[in-house]
């Protein structure tokens, strides 16, 4: 990400939002806002387009089917968590906050804990040379169904805050 | 890298211990799964929702378990006798009787809303009486009202009627008036404006000889205190729970003091009773409450009349059970498409007996060795039910000498149906005699059933009541094996099926 760009003015863009109120006008903070939403919906088709790819994968190649599928559930749950609390970072700690879904999403805790089995999944595909299929807690089918509805409730969420997808 | 572990380690078993706590499923099935990176524990249900995933993350969250945790789809290889089928027969024994405190914390996952939209009228600030043979969900309705309350922390009051169960004394005023205050005063903080007039209360129940009139000269204060709540703006809302065990001559007369106190102070009655014992209103001495110029009423019942609406009602009110159990729905615990629709027939409707009676069936099923429930176990289910129900009636009901009297005339039905006429489903002319009150006393009772509320025969302006006889009379019945069954598909009937009925005829006097 090149500068000058909103993620790059603060560690929370909402924070930033909201202390800007009173010191620049109402249309700069609606064109923050707009930003903001059209980061959300960015981070979510780079999400859908990782799991487009995975979804024509062929079940054999596991290891890759089940690396692209998180890397939709990720960039989505970036969007979600971009939206709702500002939050955006590159940095590998923020994988950890997959699971860290808002507290008015469907199914919150269903996706929670599901999303940090499919990382721990990812990272036996990604690194460990020793796994096998069998080692797999979500199987890529399960896996496709789990980031498919993830990807369908997260679209329904974002739309209900602004974001246009 | 892999470490072989074949059994449990302390954690796993923590974290399994927990979920059995939390969620109520004992004996879960699960899989220990030994991974490169350590061994992550998955637990097997039939319909893992949203309920047990939150159990496992707050498990998680508490306890900072370190082992990877998460519960999975599966078909266990006998239903009924799988966790989730356990827990859900207890549930389904644990809602059979509601009272105040029935399901406080997940009252909302397991309720299910009536198909007309009772709900709606309950929650309103007027006074109401709920009515609906036993078990229609009378009071269900009423911790509906009081639990979303009980949410917005707006004041309720439940009283559970059956501790005044065939009182006919004048005492009783004192006493649920008496009831009502302490209950008030135990939810206030500090000093309460109740205590005065509870011992003012205590006091004059000492007094050998309690009148009307006295009574009244305690009205003017008691609705005094109870105007303390109108100041603060709050409403409050009294449930009388199965009002209709109070002796039937005290009712108006009861009803007509508490509404003296209630009227125009912001509190509203609501009352569930089986209509055909409840007297809200004395004509003759003007007290009371009056439909519907003091209270509206609200008529649970979904009876063999609407079998479509039933039918639904009864199935939402099993699925939600069901589902709240880790179960699909309640079907996937039958054996066939049929078993419902047998369950609605043989529980005419009423959703109590449907749920008594599916329990059973599931402890049948069980019984036999099947891993699902038969139509068999419903039918088996329903003659073993007819008991209970005779004796709500010897409860319900005081003896009475008359020929017509409650019992005489379910006498009379079961022999016209079963050994005369030889069909389970009849007519009874629409005239309000001894007779008809008697019938319909016993549709209250859930022993004869309608399913036509009024038809013409013959000559014009005669109506009449089309009824079947309860099942579980003649189930087991060797005679009856030769009773012809009347619309056993719960389907709805036509006015000419319904004409060719025989008519129960009175006797000659």
């Amino acid at each position: 990400m090149k500068p000058p760009h909103l993620l790059l003015a603060a560690g929370n863009v909402r924070r930033l939002k909201t202390n800007l109120v009173n010191v620049v006008d109402g249309a700069a903070i609606v064109a923050i806002e707009a930003e903001i939403c059209a980061n959300s919906a960015q981070l979510y088709i780079l999400g859908k387009n990782h799991y487009l790819f995975a979804r024509r994968q062929n079940n054999r190649d596991w290891r890759q089917k089940i690396s692209r599928l998180y890397y939709g559930a990720y960039n989505v749950s970036r969007a979600v968590r971009l939206c709702v609390n500002g939050e955006y970072s590159t940095e590998s700690s923020d994988h950890k906050k997959l699971e860290a879904i808002p507290g008015d999403f469907p199914n919150r805790n269903t996706y929670s804990n599901r999303l940090s089995v499919l990382r721990e999944d990812r990272n036996l595909c990604d690194y460990d040379h020793t796994a096998v299929l069998g080692d797999l807690i979500l199987v890529p089918g399960d896996a496709l169904e789990l980031v498919g509805d993830f990807l369908q409730d997260a679209r329904s969420y974002l739309q209900q805050h602004g974001v246009q997808i | 890298m892999r470490d072989a572990l074949q059994t449990p380690d302390p954690d796993v078993k923590r974290i399994l211990g927990e979920f059995e706590t939390r969620s109520g499923l004992s004996g879960v099935d699960y899989e220990l799964k030994d991974r490169p990176d350590g061994q992550a524990l998955i637990i097997r249900l039939s319909n893992p929702t949203e309920r047990f995933y939150r159990v496992l993350q707050e498990i998680n969250a508490s306890e900072g378990a370190v082992t990877t945790s998460t519960v999975q789809r599966r078909i266990p290889t006998n239903r009924l006798l799988s966790p989730e089928a356990r827990y859900f027969h207890r549930i389904l024994a644990e809602s059979l009787n509601i009272n105040r405190y029935s399901f406080k914390e997940d009252f909302f996952a397991r309720y299910t809303k009536s198909v007309s939209n009772a709900e709606a009228q309950i929650i309103v600030s007027a006074n109401h009486i709920v009515f609906g043979r036993r078990g229609a969900g009378k009071s269900s309705l009423l911790l509906y009202a009081m639990r979303l309350r009980e949410k917005e922390n707006q004041p309720t009051v439940w009283v559970d009627m059956q501790v005044y169960e065939k009182r006919s004394d004048s005492r009783i005023v004192f006493d649920v008036f008496s009831d009502v205050l302490r209950q008030l005063q135990s939810t206030e903080s500090g000093p309460s404006d109740y205590s005065h007039a509870i011992r003012l209360l205590e006091r004059s129940k000492e007094t050998p000889e309690i009148d009307d009139d006295k009574i009244r000269q305690m009205l003017p204060e008691l609705r005094q205190t109870f105007s303390s709540l109108r100041e603060r703006s709050q409403d409050l809302f009294i449930f009388l729970d199965d009002f209709h065990v109070v002796d039937r001559d005290i009712q108006p007369k009861l009803l007509g003091f508490i509404y003296s106190i209630t009227r125009g102070n912001n509190i509203f009655l609501k009352l569930s009773a089986i209509e055909s014992l409840t007297r809200s209103w004395d004509a003759t001495g003007h007290t009371g409450l009056q439909v519907p110029h003091d209270a509206q009423t609200i008529k649970l019942d979904y009876n063999l009349t609407m079998p479509d609406k039933a039918t639904k009602h009864i199935e939402g009110i099993l699925d939600a059970h069901a589902v709240y159990s880790g179960l699909p729905s309640v079907r996937f615990l039958c054996t066939s498409a049929d078993v419902l629709p047998r369950l609605i027939w043989v529980s005419a409707g009423v959703p109590r007996d449907a749920i008594s009676m599916f329990a059973q069936a599931m402890t049948r099923g069980t019984t036999a060795n099947r891993s699902r429930v038969s139509v068999t176990d419903v039918n088996l289910a329903a003659s073993e039910m007819v008991s209970q129900k005779m004796r709500d009636l010897e409860i319900d009901v005081p003896a009475e000498e008359d020929e017509n009297a409650v019992s005489g005339v379910l006498e009379r039905v079961k022999d016209f149906c079963i050994k005369q006429k030889r069909i389970n489903a009849f007519l009874v002319e629409i005239i309000n005699d001894s007779l008809y009150q008697s019938v319909l006393k016993l549709v209250d009772l859930r022993l004869i059933h309608v399913i036509s509320e009024g038809i013409t025969v013959g000559e014009a302006g005669r109506k009449y009541l089309a009824l079947i006889l309860d099942y579980g009379f003649y189930t087991e019945v060797r005679a009856a094996q030769s009773v012809d069954l009347f619309n056993k598909q719960t389907e709805r009937v036509t006015y000419k099926q319904l004409r060719r009925l025989p008519v129960f005829a009175r006797i000659e006097s």
